[in-house]
């Protein structure tokens, strides 16, 4: 298995360049009235998706920066969703 | 008082013709049967600094042009002075000898020490690193020298490319002999040997003076 993932510094790069960082799900929940169940949810649980995801990547063996980008696990092709591509158009 | 003794981490298999002392370092000018190259330069020696400011467009650190995008590089005054980032650059001395006092400024890292630097010099430079590396070292179009960061060898590395016949690499000291010893025998087709210091300085000083 092998795949490109775009640095926003070096450029398109060989994915065993890279470390993967996570899907990225946005800012932790507000701390105020959090039940341990919210946290724990936030914190630990995990989709599995077949569509387009953002996602954190470190470029460890390249320039060392963090960023994130969207891939689509289910082809590894770095694509946006399909409504995000369409409202660009 | 006794003097500062300073090691390079590599040591080729060859016997030196001539020796200079620099800054406590013993550099190697010239090898015996250096022959017709291309020829891999150890210039561990060369004083190196890390650069690092929050608005680095609008610092001269050594009095030097800080390039506007990460991977370019200027050299300017026998210094190699390349931007990794946004807020990152690298600094190096090529000229042997030149005692630069590091500033005492906190956005100054002396990383001599830390690092090893080695070239690839001759006009065979593409094909040795194409025996130890992926990277897109001489891509067309883009306007040399030019700085990439990525793996050699699947050692994070730090390369320089001046011209299409000269390479700087740099990376972690630790890793020096190793990737010495490595690299030769991986371009021993390409007819790879180690050479002096004076390959380096006929190479490059040439070409920039």
């Amino acid at each position: 298995m092998s795949f490109t993932i775009t640095c926003p510094i070096c450029g398109e790069r060989d994915v065993y360049e890279f470390h993967f960082g996570g899907r990225d799900r946005g800012p932790p929940p507000s701390h105020d009235n959090l039940t341990i169940e919210e946290y724990l949810r936030y914190a630990q649980f995990r989709t599995t998706r077949t569509e387009a995801q953002l996602e954190w990547w470190f470029h460890s063996n390249g320039c060392g920066s963090w960023f994130t980008t969207w891939r689509n696990p289910a082809n590894n092709r770095e694509e946006k969703p399909q409504e995000m591509s369409n409202d660009q158009q | 008082m006794s003097a500062v003794f300073r090691r390079s981490p590599i040591i080729f298999d060859r016997k030196a013709v001539e020796k200079k002392g620099s800054l406590g370092w013993e550099v190697v000018l010239e090898f015996e049967g250096e022959g017709g190259g291309p020829w891999l330069v150890d210039l561990s020696h060369l004083q190196r600094w890390d650069y690092q400011h929050m608005e680095l467009d609008s610092t001269a650190p050594f009095g030097l042009s800080v390039p506007a995008e990460p991977g370019q590089v200027f050299i300017q005054n026998d210094k190699c002075i390349a931007r990794m980032n946004r807020t990152q650059a690298m600094i190096t001395c090529l000229r042997t000898g030149d005692s630069i006092e590091t500033r005492r400024a906190v956005e100054f890292t002396d990383m001599t020490d830390a690092y090893c630097m080695l070239a690839v010099v001759g006009p065979e430079t593409p094909c040795v690193m194409e025996h130890v590396s992926n990277l897109d070292l001489f891509k067309p179009g883009r306007k040399m020298p030019f700085l990439t960061q990525g793996p050699i060898m699947h050692i994070p590395a730090q390369v320089v490319t001046l011209d299409a016949g000269c390479v700087l690499m740099s990376f972690s000291r630790g890793y020096g002999q190793s990737f010495a010893d490595a690299i030769l025998h991986a371009a021993s087709g390409c007819g790879l040997r180690p050479g002096g210091k004076s390959v380096f300085n006929k190479r490059f000083f040439q070409k920039h003076e």
